[in-house]
């Protein structure tokens, strides 16, 4: 099988990784003791069970017998151990499990086969960290013979369907398939091992070049479909073509520290001039979804209710509240004025990825509509994060990608993030206080309950003005199959797409 | 002086990399809380004022150590040496096919100004030098892999001697090559016309020499100066490798290396490339310097 990325990896190390395309990799290799279902429920991976204790306090893992790491090795609790350990130290996104974050404090392995974590206070979500991929097992043998930076650089071991074998830089990854591979959760319909002898995973950045490669037939499949692409690809009798919305979310978001939003007026003008669906069809060829809360569909968490409460594409709407604000007068180039100042602003964005470009080339003309001059600021990534966390800009436009509702908008909204990753730049207690609810609370309902009150109040402030979801768009040969199945999982899991498609 | 320069050019380039962009934030993304940003920071060495961190940097490299990549903890002296093989397999036949067909070019329609001959000559090298690298890249690749599929359309197939490998350079090595010839033929044959004008090659065509020592001995002698010059200068491409044409044939080569490196502001990888290209464009300078003896020697260096 041969696949195609548009970005190469950075290292292949799950534990310390944070690229999405190092984590695609690295999950067909190394693997976490638990996988997310369809239905968004942790199950077992490399566990036969798990129980919590009546406190929630302690969460017993009775590990599966027999599973082999690629090297012959069989995988027991001390190898757990030495991974979370291992995790706790070195993963730039763990803030949720490790002892510095109240959860576990300490690992018992009383056999080969049971790991007992003990917990300093509750972690409701716990299950859903141990089912993340930078959690992943790894030999305790293995890692303690290799120093942190060799591991994903020198080499790799885990439990996964695929060996790694080679990386040529720049150029392809080449993993081998694992013969002994058994334990793919129940929902897959097969255990394993995967159906491909070998996955070549090639590094083709240029979309033009990707989409030749694909047109050729070169490519068994890919999910870096390049959009411009699309309708060639679509039309052509030899491949065929998969779509789901992802977790990937686009959003516009108003500089609380700039004095103008303070008026929320300000604010829902702005969000009433929005059309989404235009932006959908302009910036992404209508290969994206229109979005309405600033957690996604295919997110953990996600509440549909945000579609009813979001603020609808109205520009009278948009142009009484401008004027309620005062501005009310319009000098010669369009633009509202109040007390002698024309309503500009500044956006900043990315100017690497066509698409956000192109976004915030909308979102500037739909505004204009309404009288508001904004003035595009558009740089490279590290220029724009510069720019956005010393909170110079009147608005921008960003993206954010994870699979986990809570701790992805906790970092987009909570006011510990400020600076951060908070680009509203703006702390309301009452969001503070519902996210860490839907974090901590031990009842379920009360956590679900916090977290859809959360979601609907990020919507309500304006001050986040969701635009676009991706959609995920799988091209493949007609040979390809296995398809129908991947797609019944809401994110098409790279677990899943090492072990479901094969090719006829 | 090559002391001097590489300081001063790995010092400029250092400045100017931190100008904006933290390192550490785009190799962990916007999901990282600040505090983990600080500690990766300290971790290596990136808190310390810029001089403290190029010194660091300038210690490392005079023991041999280009130091270890930020964004994929590797060597960066491997990673150079990895990318250098790739990129030669591309920029040296690239360099040779410009030279092969620009210099024979560039002599015949000299010979023969403004006749047919030289019209053409001019008009197909005006063809190549308008093309954007990226659009004939894209064009080749269209013909070639897509609608003929005699070539692959991308990716290196292997090292240049086998049949893969080859297969696989020929489309980039092409959309190298070509746009080049312009410049080249018409830089001989405006040193050709200006050497074939002077008294000593009338002279040589009265004493009855054969009109090929004269174009080739007397006439293309004196007039490779120029060309020497205009190849020299590209010597440091030949290891820096084409951004363009690497990133549209999807070519694991030099310039993708440091394009990557810039854009994820990998600072050891970065000062690695420039300081290996910098030493290399001095020495490309001295080695053009020893050339302008040998074909003139007139000239001599004291």
């Amino acid at each position: 099988m041969v696949t195609a990325f548009q970005e190469e990896p950075d290292f292949l190390d799950p534990h310390r990784t944070t690229r999405f395309h190092s984590l695609v990799v690295l999950s067909y290799v190394t693997e976490p003791l638990l996988d997310i279902d369809p239905n968004f429920n942790p199950v077992p991976l490399l566990v036969q069970s798990f129980e919590w204790s009546e406190d929630k306090l302690t969460l017993v893992f009775h590990l599966k017998r027999g599973i082999l790491f690629h090297n012959g090795q069989e995988m027991t609790s001390r190898d757990v151990k030495a991974s979370y350990e291992r995790y706790f130290r070195l993963s730039p996104l763990e803030n949720y499990l490790g002892p510095k974050y109240g959860g576990i404090t300490e690992i018992q392995t009383p056999d080969d086969y049971t790991v007992i974590f003990k917990f300093a206070n509750p972690k409701p979500l716990a299950l859903f960290h141990i089912a993340d991929a930078h959690a992943s097992i790894m030999p305790a043998d293995w890692l303690a013979g290799m120093v942190d930076e060799e591991v994903g650089v020198k080499g790799l071991v885990g439990t996964g369907p695929y060996v790694f074998d080679r990386w040529i830089r720049g150029d392809r990854i080449v993993l081998k398939r694992f013969e002994a591979y058994n334990h793919a959760p129940d929902y897959m319909n097969h255990a394993g091992p995967a159906y491909a002898t070998e996955l070549v995973m090639r590094i083709i950045p240029e979309g033009a070049t990707r989409l030749a490669e694909i047109l050729a037939g070169n490519i068994d499949y890919t999910f870096d479909v390049p959009l411009m692409g699309y309708q060639q690809i679509a039309a052509n009798p030899t491949l065929q073509v998969k779509m789901a919305p992802t977790y990937s979310v686009q959003y516009l978001v108003c500089n609380m520290k700039r004095e103008i939003f303070n008026d929320k007026r300000i604010r829902l003008a702005i969000a009433h001039a929005i059309n989404k669906e235009e932006i959908v069809r302009s910036a992404w060829f209508g290969i994206a979804l229109p979005l309405y809360g600033l957690v996604g569909p295919g997110t953990t968490g996600y509440w549909k209710g945000v579609e009813e409460i979001a603020y609808a594409y109205d520009l009278e709407k948009a142009i009484a509240y401008l004027e309620q604000a005062g501005w009310t007068t319009v000098d010669r180039d369009g633009v509202r004025m109040k007390d002698g100042r024309r309503l500009e602003l500044t956006l900043i964005s990315f100017s690497n990825v066509d698409q956000w470009k192109a976004a915030a080339q909308v979102v500037q003309t739909q505004l204009a509509r309404v009288g508001i001059k904004v003035n595009l600021e558009l740089a490279e990534v590290g220029a724009t994060y510069d720019r956005a966390r010393a909170a110079n800009y009147d608005l921008g436009i960003f993206r954010n990608t994870w699979w986990m509702g809570q701790p992805y908008l906790t970092f987009l909204t909570h006011s510990v993030n400020i600076g951060s990753s908070n680009f509203g730049q703006w702390k309301n207690d009452v969001i503070d206080t519902l996210l860490n609810l839907s974090s901590n609370a031990l009842d379920d309902a009360l956590r679900r309950e916090a977290f859809i009150v959360a979601q609907a109040l990020v919507v309500e402030s304006a001050v986040w003005i969701p635009l676009a979801v991706n959609v995920n768009v799988m091209a493949a040969r007609r040979d390809v199959g296995g398809l129908d199945k991947l797609f019944s999982h809401p994110w098409q899991p790279p677990l899943m797409r090492a072990l479901v498609l094969y090719k006829q | 002086m090559l002391v001097p320069t590489l300081v001063g050019v790995t010092a400029i380039v250092f400045s100017l990399m931190h100008v904006s962009g933290d390192p550490i934030r785009l190799l962990f993304g916007p999901n990282v809380s600040e505090e983990k940003v600080l500690e990766k920071r300290a971790e290596l060495g990136l808190d310390k004022p810029i001089y403290v961190q190029y010194w660091n940097w300038l210690s490392q490299v005079v023991q041999g150590n280009l130091g270890l990549s930020i964004h994929v903890q590797d060597r960066v002296g491997r990673l150079i040496l990895d990318r250098v093989g790739p990129t030669l397999e591309l920029t040296i036949p690239a360099l040779i096919l410009t030279v092969a067909i620009a210099i024979p070019a560039g002599i015949i329609s000299a010979m023969r100004p403004y006749t047919i001959i030289d019209n053409v000559s001019r008009l197909i090298a005006l063809f190549w030098v308008s093309m954007p690298y990226f659009w004939l890249g894209i064009m080749l690749m269209m013909v070639f892999g897509l609608r003929l599929r005699i070539l692959p359309i991308s990716g290196r197939g292997g090292p240049l001697w086998t049949l893969a490998g080859l297969k696989s350079a020929i489309l980039p090595v092409l959309t190298l090559g070509l746009p080049p010839i312009a410049l080249f033929t018409r830089l001989t044959r405006s040193a050709m016309l200006e050497v074939m004008s002077e008294d000593y090659i009338r002279t040589a065509r009265s004493k009855g020499v054969r009109e090929t020592i004269v174009v080739v001995h007397h006439g293309f002698r004196n007039a490779l100066l120029p060309v020497v010059t205009l190849l020299g200068l590209r010597l440091p491409w030949l290891f820096g490798g084409a951004v363009i044409t690497e990133t549209v044939f999807a070519w694991p080569g030099m310039g993708r290396l440091l394009v990557n490196a810039v854009m994820e502001r990998d600072y050891p990888v970065v000062q690695g490339v420039v300081l290996f290209i910098a030493v290399l464009t001095v020495v490309a300078n001295l080695v053009v310097d020893f050339a302008y003896v040998f074909i003139d020697p007139r000239i001599r260096y004291s």
